[in-house]
């Protein structure tokens, strides 16, 4: 087999296509996987409400929060699960405090993405302008938010890319891997943390045979 | 009630471009070219925007009379 060789095709702001030479088959398509289930990205997941008198139910309103895609710097934080802090309400590493204040004063108002004020400022909404609740007049929410690394196999809302295809391309043992962000972290980043991801659980795997095949 | 914020098949976001699919498709355009021009290929996701009814509008009124002014 040859040394594995990349092309980019084609590469815009939420998506990028490569051309893969040199790769099995089963190798791109575990690189595929892990750009959907593996690669960790933020998105709120706990969630104190103050105050809520919106027509959405509390749970509703959460759940609206959560989907929010949040833009990820994964130098800056880590998983909980790997969080050296023990603590259970999380640490300056593992989690940040979104707080969401707004009422309808004279006029309905649409709350906004945007309207989240975030404690860091690179952890802040993709896209401002995603609606969460209308408010009529009189009517306010006020929550605290708190975001933290997850993966997509937990649940669809730390899914970084929204499409992850591999397609047979021109010759044998070539492919063409397409990934679709959805805004929390460019395309390539994903693709390259998916491989880094990918190399670490081989690692934990090798490590473990050697253990058991050493008793 | 509200649009969602995401496809439910494959979890683009969507929820930010109802309010201009909307108001392009009220003011006569083609809702399958408004779609196209908002790079919406899917068709999972083209269905979110197209079956969409923002109901929200419908029941915002009575609470505005329900709730007290502040």
């Amino acid at each position: 087999m040859t040394a594995p060789k990349v092309k980019v095709l084609q590469e815009s702001d939420d998506e990028i296509s490569l051309q893969l030479e040199g790769v099995d088959r089963s190798y791109a398509n575990a690189v595929r996987r892990f750009c959907i289930s593996e690669v960790p990205s933020m998105a709120i997941d706990d969630i104190v409400i103050l105050e809520n008198s919106s027509v959405l139910y509390d749970e509703i309103l959460a759940h609206r929060l959560g989907m929010v895609p949040l833009r990820t710097d994964l130098e800056r934080y880590v998983l909980p699960e790997r969080c050296d802090c023990g603590n259970p309400l999380g640490c300056q590493k593992c989690r940040v405090l979104l707080v969401l204040d707004a009422t309808a004063k004279e006029r309905p108002r649409t709350v906004v993405s945007g309207d989240l004020v975030s404690e860091d400022r690179e952890v802040c909404p993709v896209n401002p302008n995603i609606p969460i609740v209308k408010l009529a007049v009189g009517q306010s929410v006020k929550l605290e938010a708190y975001a933290r690394l997850g993966r997509g196999k937990e649940h669809a809302k730390w899914q970084p890319a929204t499409a992850s295809i591999l397609t047979e391309g021109k010759g044998e043992g070539v492919f063409v891997l397409k990934v679709e962000t959805s805004g929390t972290m460019p395309a390539k980043e994903i693709v390259a943390r998916s491989i880094e991801k990918l190399e670490e659980k081989l690692k934990e795997l090798q490590k473990e045979v050697e253990e058991k095949a050493a008793q | 009630m509200m649009i969602p914020i995401r496809c439910f098949t494959c979890g683009k976001p969507i929820g930010d471009k109802f309010t201009d699919f909307e108001a392009k498709v009220k003011a006569g355009e083609d809702p399958g070219k408004v779609l196209d021009d908002l790079k919406i290929k899917r068709y999972c996701c083209r269905r979110m925007l197209i079956s969409s009814v923002d109901l929200i509008d419908q029941v915002l009124p009575y609470y505005a009379q329900k709730s007290p002014p502040s």
